[in-house]
């Protein structure tokens, strides 16, 4: 019997499996570079898998699509930065800056003058004009902020250089250009919030059937080991022919009939079923742990509809998707 | 999902990619024929760092010491920048080759470039065309340089206020202050791109090339240095030695026309001392052997051979001139108290007194080159007499010479001697063949003319109206001598 490691990412919880859409997402992203957009956002309720999607893969995937390595920079955006000095201060520690030193801030020109050379040295070092920021949690980009950015974007343009931001954060972000519109700012609107694109999440048994190939096949883990998440937990299992996506059919239903359950009495606008993806990496966590070891024949005997209702029942799934889907 | 097999691709991967980090640095600040330290100024100002810290990420990473670079740390460093910038490393001849120590007639001129380009004075020198583009090529720190080789105009002089700088971080430091005042807006680029056009890379080769092999061509031309009878004190030593390295020294065509104007030279003449090879007769002296030779030689002349000694000659006749002028000049004369060094002529109203210029003049070639003559005030005539014996001594050493009382115990001699020295004796006799008195007499010659003319120059300003204000006149020619190819020659070079 293999002892299950402390470190494995699906303990940690530090994975992410690519799932439809991230993909979706990322695409829309390479297309707004590709048509050289000053700006969009990509919005979503939160823990749909917004942001380690664009942490483990968006990078990734525009390497592999411009065949080089894209001058990206992905920034989290935090609560809330109080001044200029401390907002040109967070973007530069956020950056891949040799020398940024948190002990030690820069002044505000300082920080502000080595940002804005960093981001010309990453566009610079792949024969680029073009840089895109990323920010993470945008809907708590101030306003004061935002004309930082367009000072910003202004200064890189009169070098020759087109800085693009991509916003990615919850359904709250969808109403900045709106209140931007109607309060003189339309400027920021029509530079960074012109485009936008959803992000959805789970929304079919095929959708299901993909993210679970990625834990049956497509992770790995040690490096370079060939076991993947599946094969780790359930070896045994797994050497004889069991994978996760066996079970895509039964814990679709489930969702669906929780799904159903918390809309009893409300429907949603679309009408369409999306299921949180942190709701199904953690039922599929439960199931590795729980089941870890387990012969094909215990595996066939316990995973039961109930199992699956009773994990998400404990999850509390219902409120959550009624908090998600009301976001 | 026709996104699968991208998927497997990334997934087979690491997940997280390490992240390196990044430093500033833009591939149009590189050029490979930028001076090294202006190339950490830009990194130094690009990524807003002190010396300090410069010195800590290229020691740190690269082992580089940027407070003491040599060649291949130089080298190095311009690799690293190539790196940076994307670009193809540019062998370059300036930089990754030595052409060693030079020694122009005397006068030792380090031609390393880990040396011109250190921050050693309080300049910088600069093409104000090339500046614009942020660029500083290395040749600007070659001094014989007067132009830039890509624009073709002249080279400009930064003054650096170093006071406060600590010597280590200078170098770095006035490149960085340098780059404050004359581009301000760096490193935003420049609307106009700097190009170097196609023939002048031409000649950037022909100077990579004629620079490494000056050493090769100055042992050829000019030979191993032996002794300098005569400084130049209207010219720097360097500048003197720059004229000679594009005057003498093979420049190749291309690039005469970027190269310091020479024509403050009048002449460089190499004077042949000796046509028979074998003749090895200056190997022998010493350096005090050598600076005492041409006055000990000379009074040996006046006293025996003043007829033959066509220098001697020379320098009578000049007195005679001197004397001649000073009975038929009527008017204004110079005097010089020498005690307190105050010029009095003798249209001022007020009292005037010392000597003449004249008799100076003549005093001053008396005691460099006819000490029986020499006459002065008791207590400098003990000195000069003095000296004289100990000039004596030094050459009897080197056997050339021999005591002229050789009968007297060493121990007589000295007590002789200190009874008389405020007279003049013929201490020590050389014992030349006639065919190293014809070498000395010929050098000697050129020595003396070299005087004369110096002293004529000084006095014919005087004539013309000028004011005097130095005394004795000022060298305007260096005489060396050299053993070129197994023959000596005295190399005289003259300015205007």
């Amino acid at each position: 019997m293999t002892e299950i490691s402390r470190d494995h990412p699906v303990c940690t919880q530090e994975y992410a499996i690519y799932t439809p859409p991230i993909h979706d997402m990322c695409e829309t992203i390479t297309r707004w570079i590709e048509q050289r957009q000053t700006g969009g956002y990509i919005y979503g309720p939160s823990r749909f898998g917004k942001s380690k999607g664009i942490r483990s893969f968006l990078a990734k995937i525009l390497n592999e699509k411009f065949d080089t390595e894209f001058p990206l920079m992905i920034w989290s955006h935090p609560t809330n930065s109080k001044s200029e000095r401390e907002f040109w201060n967070l973007l530069l520690m956020a950056s891949r800056f040799e020398f940024k030193n948190p002990i030690k801030p820069k002044a505000k020109m300082e920080a502000k003058y080595l940002f804005k050379q960093h981001l010309i040295t990453l566009a610079n070092r792949v024969k680029y004009n073009y840089i895109v920021i990323l920010i993470d949690e945008a809907q708590l980009v101030l306003l004061n902020e935002w004309h930082w950015l367009l000072g910003l974007q202004n200064e890189l343009d009169l070098e020759g250089y087109r800085l693009s931001i991509i916003s990615v954060g919850s359904h709250q972000i969808s109403f900045q250009p709106n209140f931007f519109a109607r309060t003189g700012d339309a400027h920021i609107v029509t530079r960074f919030l012109m485009h936008h694109a959803r992000f959805h999440g789970i929304r079919s048994l095929n959708e299901l059937e993909y993210i679970l190939d990625g834990y049956d096949e497509d992770s790995e883990w040690p490096d370079q080991s060939g076991v993947s998440y599946t094969k780790y937990f359930l070896s045994d299992a797994f050497d004889d022919g069991f994978r996760l996506r066996r079970l895509s059919f039964l814990i679709w239903n489930e969702l669906i009939e929780k799904y159903n359950l918390a809309f009893k009495s409300y429907k949603p606008k679309s009408g369409q079923i999306e299921i949180p993806m942190n709701q199904i990496a953690n039922l599929i966590e439960r199931i590795l742990k729980d089941m870890a070891n387990k012969t094909f024949e215990q595996l066939e005997s316990n995973l039961s509809s109930n199992y699956v209702s009773n994990i998400l029942i404990q999850q509390n799934l219902i409120s959550q998707i009624w908090t998600t889907s009301t976001d | 999902m026709d996104n699968l097999h991208r998927l497997t691709e990334l997934n087979s991967q690491k997940e997280q990619q390490i992240e390196y980090q990044l430093f500033n640095w833009r591939s149009e600040l590189y050029d490979a024929n930028d001076n090294t330290y202006f190339l950490l100024a830009k990194f130094a100002l690009l990524n807003k760092l002190k010396i300090e810290q410069v010195n800590e990420f290229f020691n740190q990473y690269f082992s580089i010491d940027i407070f003491n670079l040599n060649l291949s740390e130089h080298r190095s460093l311009k690799y690293i920048f190539s790196i940076f910038s994307n670009q193809a490393y540019i062998q370059n001849n300036l930089i990754t080759k030595s052409s060693g120590d030079l020694n122009i007639l005397g006068i030792p001129l380090i031609q390393d470039y880990y040396v011109n380009t250190r921050h050693q004075e309080k300049i910088i020198r600069y093409c104000p065309e090339c500046i614009k583009s942020y660029k500083l090529p290395e040749h600007a720190s070659l001094k014989y340089l007067d132009r830039c080789l890509f624009h073709n105009v002249k080279f400009e002089i930064f003054s650096c206020n170093h006071r406060v700088i600590r010597l280590k971080e200078r170098s770095v430091k006035c490149h960085i202050n340098f780059i404050r005042i004359f581009c301000p807006d760096f490193p935003t680029p420049q609307t106009k791109k700097h190009n170097v056009p196609s023939q002048f890379s031409t000649v950037l080769n022909d100077l990579d090339k004629w620079n490494f092999s000056l050493k090769e061509i100055c042992d050829k031309k000019l030979g191993k240095h032996l002794h300098t009878f005569k400084n130049m004190d209207c010219a720097i030593p360097e500048q003197c030695a720059h004229f000679v390295l594009v005057k003498e020294l093979s420049l190749p065509e291309s690039l005469r026309e970027f190269t310091i104007p020479t024509n403050a030279i009048r002449k460089i003449n190499s004077l042949s001392i000796s046509n028979n090879s074998g003749f090895s007769f200056f190997e022998k002296f010493t350096y005090f052997q050598f600076s005492a030779l041409p006055v000990v030689y000379s009074s040996f002349c006046y006293l025996h051979r003043k007829n033959e000694a066509s220098f001697i000659q020379s320098l009578l006749s000049f007195f005679d001139e001197l004397k001649l002028e000073l009975i038929n000049k009527n008017e204004k004369f110079w005097y010089l108290h020498e005690n307190d060094g105050i010029w009095t002529s003798s249209d001022s109203k007020s009292l005037y007194c010392g000597a003449l210029i004249h008799d100076l003049l003549i005093d001053w070639l008396t005691e460099l080159w006819l000490p029986p003559l020499y006459t002065s005030t008791r207590s400098r005539r003990f000195q000069y007499f003095n000296n004289f014996h100990l000039m004596n001594e030094d050459l009897i050493k080197s056997t050339m010479f021999t005591p002229v009382k050789s009968n007297i115990s060493e121990n007589k001699i000295d007590t002789l001697f200190s009874f008389n020295r405020v007279n003049f004796q013929e201490f020590s006799i050389p014992k030349f063949s006639s065919e190293q008195m014809l070498a000395l007499d010929s050098m000697c010659d050129e020595l003396v003319k070299s005087y004369i003319h110096d002293a004529r120059v000084w006095l014919n300003r005087i004539e013309c109206g000028e004011k005097p204000d130095h005394f004795p006149p000022k060298s305007r020619a260096l005489l060396s001598l050299q053993k070129v190819q197994d023959q000596y020659r005295l190399f005289n070079v003259q300015i205007d």
